[in-house]
């Protein structure tokens, strides 16, 4: 076996034959459990004792603010395997996640801003977490912008790589912003350490939709990596194959 | 025990007072899931048309 599974990641022919069938699997059951996480926490979950309803908000905001920092780190990964190893998907999955992962950062803000109003009274505080996850959706946004202005692809690539690795120090500074500064922003309401602070009702379907966003931004990015796999592979023959027989 | 936290459908919907925060969000979750998913699919077909398009006019030109 050995490292034959890695080497076979260098092969976007590899890559595209299998991405739609995972991308599948990955749809229907990111569907299930998105269904069953959310009507569970808007619908089965008790209210909140201090926050009242306004609390359920928690089962989207939850998980994309999660994934918005996890795709960053994935982000940084694909940088570094496509400097070490010069991988032409990592590249791919850098450019795809960039756009899942700024999508993803602007629903965490425009949700945790809504739930702010009725809960601090304010949509908005200069508060740190805030702003670093802020300075997050910037990052993905310069990302995509530097990857438009470049017009080699591999050039782009490297850039782009470079940027990602530089902005990966607001990773901690997001996660620990909390402990670090007197924030209006609560500690993490889940922790892999700790048992959770709240009933099981609660943090059930909380862990329902943070599986379920995880795995749909799975499905997204197999997507968006396949066509843009298409679009770098124009000109290789088992494309020209491919569409031919379409 | 799973129990429906509502005393009616209408009670669900308002969820008062908070109704008018927290349904907006998840309908723009769900906006968001289905235009990245949209845009996809529309890059993918894009990306094929102009494939067919370019061996079209190489055939075009070879014959």
């Amino acid at each position: 076996m050995g490292w034959r599974w890695f080497h076979q990641w260098g092969s976007p022919r590899w890559f595209y034959e299998r991405a739609g069938r995972w991308q599948l699997v990955c749809g229907w059951l990111a569907l299930t459990l998105l269904i069953t996480g959310s009507f569970w926490g808007l619908a089965l979950a008790p209210v909140d004792y201090q926050q009242g309803n306004s609390y359920r908000i928690i089962y989207l905001h939850v998980p994309v603010a999660f994934l918005a920092q996890a795709l960053y780190a994935a982000m940084a990964v694909c940088a570094v395997v496509l400097f070490v190893w010069k991988m032409k998907l990592a590249d791919v999955a850098m450019q795809s996640i960039a756009v899942m992962g700024f999508a993803f950062t602007a629903l965490s803000l425009i949700s945790g801003a809504v739930w702010g109003k009725p809960t601090w009274g304010t949509y908005w505080v200069w508060d740190a977490r805030l702003t670093s996850m802020l300075i997050l959706a910037f990052l993905y946004l310069g990302v995509i912008g530097l990857r438009a202005a470049i017009q080699d692809p591999d050039q782009a690539g490297k850039a782009c790589g470079i940027l990602v690795l530089v902005g990966v120090v607001n990773l901690p500074i997001i996660k620990y912003s909390v402990e670090w500064w007197n924030t209006l922003h609560q500690p993490a309401s889940l922790k892999l350490t700790e048992k959770p602070a709240m009933p099981a009702s609660m943090w059930v379907p909380l862990l329902t939709n943070i599986l379920g966003y995880y795995i749909a931004a799975a499905y997204l990015i197999l997507g968006s990596m396949r066509a843009i796999v298409l679009e770098r592979e124009r000109r290789s023959a088992w494309v020209r194959e491919l569409v031919s027989r379409a | 025990m799973l129990e429906f936290q509502f005393a009616s459908l209408t009670a669900f919907f308002e969820m008062a007072p908070h109704g008018i925060y927290v349904w907006p969000i998840y309908g723009l979750g769900v906006l968001v899931l289905g235009g990245l998913t949209f845009a996809n699919a529309r890059q993918h077909r894009r990306a094929v048309r102009m494939i067919q398009r370019n061996l079209e006019r190489e055939e075009t030109h070879e014959s």
